[in-house]
């Protein structure tokens, strides 16, 4: 039993990603239980925990790979090193290292580079095909926009795409039965990077790898420090992109007339982008471990307890959003918490938006009459939410 | 060289802190505090570091 005000925390009864029924519970307590632990309801309160210094993030990870069953062998320990696991002197290095490379002003540099591939991706398409919009555009613009900023060659695109996914849709699915995906997945990536940093010792190109590199001849970071951030730049780039890029385009063409709207309006696919990322985020939950015993309001957290944050029931709140289940491209002050907030917000957010903005806006434009053909397929896990359909008729 | 914070715009993602703990903190709701304005010769590369490593920009120096 819960301690502290106890009787009065709702129970969720069974593992939901509903909104309307985490909603419901929301509007009863900004706080719940579930079978995973504590669960906040409301943007405010989970703003609010997100940016709170007792809670750390490394082990969230950590208890991703458990239930996955990376427990013990030479890859656990090597997640171990990484920056989406340590805490303290060394998350900060391995952050201060990546965020030379992912700040907003670095990317507003890389606008015309996105959306000349943007450009080059849709230019492939005619008037009156159907449009695989999964997999023969969201699965390879952020891969291709890798590739450019890392030095790859474009041909190692859909290798990138493949690596990727095989470390991290078993991950974030928690799905046991793909461990030997994940591991090979991961060993075979480790292999590539270092293929691609030596390459980029030889012939340096100004791109984020030997950005690395200098970093690390500079004595910021060791040599496997040098790979383990590639390896983050590369696991990070690429899966929720491809799926949020998926809920906005498949969210705007279950809408035509938002669809006719920003035809009309083009500098509105920037809000489209953000009020899908507020309705339909791909992270539907982020989760934090409590550092010592302490107090949320009248709940008490025992030390090493997890406490998630329902961002799915917080992008519906009354209280931080008007309207809030109204999909409204002239919504303000709109800031989801998707990306996360506080000491550990996402580094990767502002290349994402560089490249979900450009890419609908693009594709709009290029597609001004498009329609759905057949239904989006969605899955929501626990974590995320997947897009596993999306194709549209281009007449 | 004198510096400022755009509070609205901190995330409190606390790396200014970590890098240059002389010149910022963050306050009970985890917004950045400026400790001290004036930017001594010495301390400008971690001054500079922490306005590098802002994710949100909200560190600025003016002349």
């Amino acid at each position: 039993m819960r301690r502290g005000i106890a009787e009065s925390i709702p129970h969720i009864a069974s593992e939901t990603a509903d909104v309307e029924v985490l909603g419901k519970y929301r509007e009863k307590s900004w706080i719940a239980t579930s079978y995973r632990g504590l669960e906040v309801l409301r943007y405010n309160e989970g703003n609010a925990l997100l940016r709170d210094p007792r809670f750390v993030k490394g082990p969230s990870f950590l208890y991703r790979l458990d239930k996955l069953g990376v427990t013990s062998g030479p890859i656990r320990r090597r997640w171990e090193q990484m920056l989406s696991t340590v805490e303290d002197d060394k998350r900060v290095k391995l952050r201060m290292a990546l965020s030379k490379l992912l700040g907003p002003k670095q990317i507003q540099l890389l606008h015309s580079t996105v959306a000349e591939i943007v450009g080059d991706l849709l230019a492939a398409f005619d008037d009156g095909d159907e449009v695989d919009l999964l997999n023969d555009v969201c699965w390879r613009l952020p891969p291709l926009v890798y590739c450019r900023l890392t030095g790859a060659p474009a041909s190692e695109a859909s290798n990138v795409a493949r690596l990727a996914d095989g470390i991290m849709a078993p991950l974030l699915t928690s799905d046991p039965s793909r461990l030997e995906e994940h591991l090979s997945a991961f060993a075979d990536t480790f292999c590539w990077l270092e293929e691609r940093i030596s390459a980029a010792r030889h012939v340096p190109d100004g791109n984020f790898t030997s950005a690395l590199i200098a970093q690390g001849d500079a004595g910021l970071l060791t040599a496997d420090e040098v790979a383990e951030e590639a390896f983050t730049i590369l696991i990070g780039s690429i899966d929720n992109t491809v799926h949020q890029a998926a809920l906005i385009l498949g969210t705007l063409l279950e809408r035509p007339d938002l669809w006719r709207r920003l035809v009309r309006q083009p500098e509105k696919a920037a809000d489209a982008v953000e009020e899908t990322i507020r309705w339909r985020p791909r992270f539907g939950t982020l989760f934090r471990l409590a550092r010592q015993s302490l107090s949320l309001g009248d709940v008490e957290v025992g030390e090493g307890e997890y406490v998630f944050v329902s961002v799915r029931a917080a992008h519906r709140d009354p209280r931080a959003f008007e309207a809030p289940d109204l999909f409204d491209l002239d919504r303000v002050h709109n800031t989801p918490l998707m990306f996360g907030n506080g000491p550990y917000r996402c580094l990767g957010q502002h290349l994402a938006r560089l490249e979900l903005n450009e890419l609908t806006r693009q594709v709009i434009q290029r597609f001004p009459t498009a329609e759905p053909s057949g239904e989006m397929n969605v899955v929501d896990t626990d974590a995320v939410t997947q897009v596993e359909r999306l194709v549209a008729g281009i007449r | 060289m004198k510096l400022s914070v755009k509070t609205g715009l901190c995330c409190g993602s606390g790396m200014c802190v970590a890098i240059a703990k002389t010149y910022f903190a963050l306050d009970e709701h985890g917004q950045v505090v400026l400790l001290k304005d004036e930017i001594a010769t010495t301390d400008l590369p971690a001054v500079d570091e922490a306005i590098q490593c802002c994710p949100t920009e909200a560190i600025e120096v003016a002349e």
